[in-house]
């Protein structure tokens, strides 16, 4: 499930994609950890959009501040808010 | 010297008890040779009390170099033959040597467990040149003198043959593991980068690692969610009370703010008081893990800490043996004594008394051990000033003793609904009706009493100062090793005298860290890569399949031989795989520790810059060490300090007391350890200046 949330992107041939963040093997656009963590980002945010009725922008700014976000959520979270919240990220959402 | 009865024991002070038990006259004559004291006592015939060492024998690689893997073949020698810091070994094993040659009987007194019978085991067959044949073994749980004699009067039975097969294929196996998996890392890391660096892995600390970093895992990619509680005062009887709203978690902001709003400063009225009696059973006798997690939770002692005090206090024989798994406590070890002697204290005078009036019976668990009943006291009083640990340690084991023959406590619950606008908010209180088993473990109860006053239903109460509490489901909470040692236990891997043991080794190779763990970027690694290349190295089933192994070799249903060899050929596939893989191993180990070792030599942030860190570099031109700001680079930051260019430096993780900059730690050769400030201006300076 993680793993098919994720962004793909054209896999060019003979070159190793290597993770946005982090530099490690991708298995899509993330590798593994950031993954994981990206599949969680837009798992919650129905969460906390039923919550506190907040924009994607603002949750993703939420998790980025809070004490209890892991460190590979506030990695991937602070990636998605620089690129401005790119379309795959709304799309999943 | 005429022919005598030669016991051997696992330790110097169990060999002093045991000679002074055995003697007649309670006086054993102290024989020093080599550096090795040994007793002559006197008794039925004359004996001489040996005393081993721990473990004098160990396993090795039979012969080659230690620059390649896999190797299967492994033989037992003496500890000074394998280990630097063993030469001791050398001369202890010459004196059991030559004292062996005049004895005519052989009693083994080491520990009865699977390390004890291994330790005496090996004494007997190499050091007294195969006399374990011939040998008996005294079994005892307390170094007490009644039970000293007993066991010696009793017919010592022969070796337990079948303990020791378990425990020699146990050194085995874990030796193969150990050695072929971190001789594999080590390798595959040095092959690719030149450098040398120790890693390590095995059987039990794999799969302990990888709790670690499952547990690392989750904590890394949880999101946090928002919900929100609500509390509020009772004005009852004109004394102020809390309640809460009846749902913990309130998932909706608005839905909060309305309760709030609808019911603050309005008065409610009494809709139900309910009330229940409950017992609360007195606790089980402690086994060693339980006592473990209670001296943890109490006095934060680690898991090693307390069983080293453990042993410590029974080989004054103050407490019964502690590498026990049992929540049993038999009556032959004579509860009636026990208390009788603890009554002689003025601290348990009256609470031992109390048991001794009534009949009693403990309240035991459903663990057994084979080998020894849980831990008790033995009413002894201590032949020196104990310190403040081994005291607290002690009070806990009489008192965990004493309660578990105690009545059940009755407590009463007490919950009143009271309703405001179609809200319901509870006051919940508890009472303890009958003290019961909780009298004798007073210090150590951490429930308290909270009470609720006399209310009926109907009457009317007044909310005030009704909070809306905003909160975050918590990620889970991290392993500290208490939390950790239960959960080996409970995956059954590892032994209750080896768990931890592992622990310590985790942190030791920096796999870990802090009291709240942190898997560190090696560990994280090392375990990832384990699980791509040998996933059979992580998994508890594997380690808990071997220890079942050990069990059917201990009651002889399984052949030590046919496990050696399975053993062999799982080890012989995985090293096949990781062969295949060294060099991609190799490259992502030598990256971790290249990133360790450049965290390591992180000292803290930069007070200058507040962007960049502190660093210990090395000059290239004068090869003089100093601390330097990373920002230097991207020429945004000189900050520099010099450093003292003898001794070990490591970063504290602690700031300074005075100026809050970060310190470093100092270590020289035969000097104690100093915390250094390196801010020049530090007001502590100043002061001392």
């Amino acid at each position: 499930m993680d793993v098919m949330l994720q962004p793909q992107l054209p896999v060019k041939e003979g070159k190793i994609m290597k993770c946005k963040i982090c530099g490690k093997k991708v298995v899509r656009r993330y590798c593994q950890q950031h993954g994981k963590a990206f599949s969680n980002i837009v798992e919650k945010y129905n969460v906390w959009k039923m919550a506190l009725e907040i924009s994607c922008k603002e949750y993703l700014n939420e998790i980025v501040n809070n004490k209890y976000s892991g460190s590979w959520i506030k990695e991937v979270a602070e990636k998605l808010l620089s690129e401005k919240v790119d379309s795959y990220f709304l799309r999943c959402l | 010297m005429d022919k005598y009865t030669l016991i051997v024991t696992e330790k110097p002070e169990a060999a002093r008890r045991i000679a002074q038990a055995l003697d007649y006259e309670g006086n054993p004559k102290k024989v020093k040779e080599k550096g090795v004291s040994y007793y002559l006592a006197n008794r039925d015939k004359k004996l001489v009390v040996v005393p081993a060492r721990g473990h004098l024998y160990t396993v090795v690689h039979e012969r080659g170099g230690r620059n390649y893997y896999p190797v299967f073949n492994f033989k037992w020698v003496p500890r000074y033959l394998a280990e630097r810091g063993a030469k001791k070994i050398r001369e202890w094993i010459k004196v059991i040597s030559k004292l062996s040659d005049g004895a005519e009987e052989f009693i083994d007194a080491s520990d009865y467990d699977i390390e004890g019978s291994v330790i005496g085991y090996f004494v007997l067959k190499v050091a007294c040149k195969n006399k374990e044949i011939i040998a008996k073994r005294m079994k005892f749980s307390t170094l007490t003198k009644m039970e000293l004699i007993k066991a010696y009067e009793e017919q010592p039975s022969s070796l337990d043959f079948g303990l020791i097969e378990a425990g020699k294929t146990r050194h085995e196996i874990d030796w193969l593991y150990g050695i072929n998996l971190s001789r594999a890392l080590t390798l595959s890391a040095k092959r690719w980068s030149g450098k040398y660096t120790t890693l390590s892995t095995g059987r039990v600390q794999g799969p302990t690692l990888n709790f670690l970093v499952e547990r690392e895992k989750e904590i890394q990619s949880f999101v946090p969610t928002p919900y929100w509680s609500i509390k509020a005062e009772a004005k009852i009887m004109d004394s102020i009370y809390e309640v809460e709203y009846e749902k913990n978690r309130i998932e909706k902001k608005v839905e909060a703010d309305a309760i709030v709003e609808a019911c603050n400063r309005k008065t409610g009225e009494i809709t139900k008081v309910d009330m229940k009696k409950f017992r609360l059973m007195p606790p089980f006798p402690f086994d060693l893990g339980s006592l473990q997690f209670e001296a943890y939770s109490l006095f934060g002692y680690p898991p090693k800490q307390t069983l080293s005090i453990t042993q410590r206090l029974y080989l004054e024989a103050l407490i019964s043996y502690p590498r026990t798994s049992s929540q049993k406590l038999p009556h032959a070890i004579n509860y009636q004594d026990i208390l009788n002697k603890l009554s002689k204290d003025e601290k348990y005078k009256n609470l031992s008394r109390k048991l001794l009036k009534t009949e009693i019976k403990p309240h035991e668990g459903k663990k057994k051990d084979p080998a020894h009943p849980a831990i008790y006291p033995t009413g002894y009083f201590p032949e020196r000033q104990l310190n403040g640990s081994e005291k607290r340690i002690y009070d806990l084991v009489v008192r965990r003793f004493m309660s578990v023959f105690g009545d059940p406590a009755i407590k009463q619950s007490v919950k009143v609904s009271i309703e405001i606008n179609d809200c319901l908010f509870y006051l919940k209180g508890i009472q303890i009706l009958k003290k019961g088993w909780t009298r004798f473990y007073e210090p150590y109860i951490r429930t308290k009493e909270l009470r609720v006053p006399s209310v009926k239903k109907g009457e009317k109460v007044l909310l005030m100062r009704m909070t809306r509490e905003d909160k975050f489901i918590n990620p889970p909470p991290r392993y500290n090793p208490i939390s950790l040692l239960k959960k080996m236990e409970k995956k059954g891997i590892g032994t209750k005298a080896t768990r931890a043991d592992i622990i310590e080794a985790l942190y030791r190779r920096g796999y870990i860290a802090k009291r709240r763990i942190v898997v560190t970027n090696l560990g994280y690694d090392i375990s990832e890569l384990l699980a791509e290349f040998c996933p059979a190295m992580i998994s508890v089933e594997l380690t808990r399949d071997l220890e079942g192994k050990m069990s059917q070799i201990q009651d002889k249903r399984e052949k030590s031989e046919r496990v050696l060899i399975e053993t062999v050929d799982r080890l012989m596939s995985v090293l096949k795989k990781f062969k295949q893989n060294e060099k991609t191993i190799g490259e992502a180990l030598s990256n971790a520790i290249e990133r360790a070792k450049m965290q390591e030599r992180i000292v803290g942030k930069c007070p200058y810059c507040g962007t960049g860190n502190l660093m210990i570099f090395y000059s290239r031109k004068t090869g003089k060490r100093f601390i330097g700001c990373t920002n230097y680079f991207k020429s945004l930051c000189e900050t520099s300090f010099p450093l003292p260019q003898r001794g070990i430096i490591k970063k504290s993780g602690k700031n300074c007391r005075a100026c809050g900059w970060p310190t470093i730690q100092i270590k020289m050769k035969s000097r104690r350890q100093w915390m250094l400030c390196f801010n020049p201006n530090c007001p502590l300076k100043k002061e001392k200046s």
